[in-house]
């Protein structure tokens, strides 16, 4: 397994060039299928045994669009639900299709909708000729902090080489925080550029009537195809810069908080961090962990940058933000998302940053790198 | 001894490095060090990392080097962890998968080979 390193900016996303506008209807598809009032069966078709050998990639079969229905290559899409009976149907024929075509299927969804997929399938199964379930991911500990859930793709992606893989992930619910909701806006931007197209169909469920209005508008920017009322469509307001961090600027730390530079010796970072966060009400094993991360971007100062850092901590609503600040510019995109290889001599640093907080917000550019680190406070 | 250096010693005919509390990008040099002249005492080494109460990344850059150079010597890496700090990275990383890890120096030393280990 090797790192993906492709950079930042990153490049345009592969859907905006390879979604063929209107996909013609093809010879081999019984026309009454396309008929309006079929069944709700059906709407992820393309994977089915027949079309696949065992689930194995051959050339271009995968990546070919859902030839019957009008609409683009279900490859990564926004799913707008209106109803628990839509969410279902929809979810869970995805799954069902994965799994019919032999395809490795992971499920990253908050546990009452997990239930929801799981009663559906259940329903399913009798007769049916599923081969396996989903693998299912508690979305609300995976995605907690949303830079974790491409790591855990590629580690899925890593289990089965070669194959189609089909995921299904619900990173935003009504109670993030403006923070979060950034990040997994930036996270749904990311999926675009870090796997191949033909290598995995995205679905990701938002829960159209429970969500702000702002992020039900940000997901049609970060995805090429939206799904409504089971219809599949070119986002109009895609791009590849939708969910850009850069219009979700930090707010400024609260006035009087105590602030450390440091430069040559991590050590008085990881101390201050430690006192600070004790004192904001942080407790171990926590404690711990934030010392870790602090440990981990001060080190990045001494060994990237030739200047001093600063480090400033300080409690907000039920948890403990640790800003790190220095020169540096962290040029790849996908950078701490994805797992290094065990026996690998380097390259974990932020990738252990996101692993132990649970939410880390950076910024970085030519005048240098912020990182805020949350933790929540126990209770 | 010194909190903050590495000590190298000899126990029970294996060579044997004894950590520093803290370990991070400004002695991870001086770890290297050590651990390349235990290497010369024998293939097998042991790194006790039990009074250690911080490890960062590099750190464990620098052990799993010195695992490699020992499987090619046809030795191993034999790590004590006794820390939560130094138990929490090691998991974080997935590292642990690849050492030999005991959690108290006694245990270390009477370890078998693997090879012996796994023969009946």
């Amino acid at each position: 397994m090797t790192c993906d390193t492709r950079q930042f900016p990153a490049r345009r996303p592969t859907y905006a060039s390879t979604i063929p506008a209107r996909p013609a209807a093809p010879g081999k598809i019984a026309p009454q299928r396309k008929l309006a009032g079929m069944q709700p069966r059906g709407v992820f078709p393309g994977t089915g045994p027949g079309d696949q050998a065992g689930g194995r990639l051959s050339s271009g079969v995968a990546s070919a669009p859902p030839t019957w229905l009008h609409g683009p290559d279900p490859g990564h899409v926004a799913f707008f639900y209106d109803s628990q009976r839509d969410y279902a149907d929809v979810t869970g024929d995805f799954v069902r299709a994965g799994l019919d075509a032999g395809d490795p299927v992971m499920v990253a969804v908050p546990p009452a909708n997990a239930e929801i997929i799981s009663e559906y399938l259940g329903g399913q199964a009798e007769g049916a000729a599923f081969r396996d379930i989903p693998v299912f991911e508690d979305m609300t500990v995976l995605g907690r902090n949303p830079a974790r859930i491409i790591a855990a793709l590629y580690a899925f992606a890593d289990k089965h080489p070669g194959q189609l893989l089909h995921y299904v992930g619900e990173p935003a619910w009504s109670s993030r925080t403006q923070s979060e909701r950034a990040e997994v806006m930036w996270h749904e931007q990311l999926l675009n550029v870090a796997f191949d197209h033909e290598r995995i169909r995205i679905l990701c469920p938002y829960d159209a009537a429970g969500l702000e209005r702002e992020v039900l508008v940000q997901a049609e920017g970060t995805h090429p195809v939206l799904m409504r009322n089971r219809h599949l469509e070119h986002s109009p307001e895609f791009s590849p810069h939708a969910g850009s961090l850069d219009d979700a600027p930090l707010t400024s730390p609260p006035a009087a908080v105590p602030l450390l530079t440091y430069r040559d010796d991590p050590r008085t970072a990881r101390e201050f961090a430690r006192r600070q966060a004790q004192a904001a009400g942080l407790t171990e094993p926590r404690l711990t962990d934030l010392v870790i991360a602090v440990g981990e971007l001060a080190a990045n100062t001494l060994r990237h940058t030739k200047s001093d850092g600063t480090i400033q901590v300080w409690a907000d609503s039920g948890e403990v933000i640790c800003e790190v600040r220095d020169h540096g510019y962290i040029r790849d995109a996908l950078a701490g998302r994805r797992c290094p290889p065990a026996d690998a001599a380097g390259g974990h640093g932020l990738w252990v940053v996101h692993q132990v907080c649970d939410l880390v917000e950076m910024r970085t550019g030519s005048r240098g790198t912020v990182f805020r680190l949350h933790m929540a406070l126990p209770g | 001894l010194p909190a903050e250096s590495f000590e190298i010693s000899e126990v029970a005919g294996l060579p044997v490095v004894l950590a520093a509390e803290e370990i991070d990008v400004a002695n991870s040099g001086q770890f290297r060090q050590a651990l390349l002249a235990a290497a010369a005492l024998g293939p097998t080494i042991v790194v006790d990392l039990s009074r250690t109460e911080f490890c960062d990344s590099s750190g464990l850059s620098v052990l799993v080097r010195a695992l490699r150079r020992a499987r090619a010597d046809g030795g191993e890496l034999r790590l004590v962890v006794s820390t939560h700090a130094v138990r929490r990275i090691i998991a974080v990383t997935g590292v642990g998968t690849i050492f030999s890890i005991f959690p108290s120096l006694d245990q270390a030393l009477a370890s078998q080979p693997p090879e012996l280990a796994s023969s009946p």
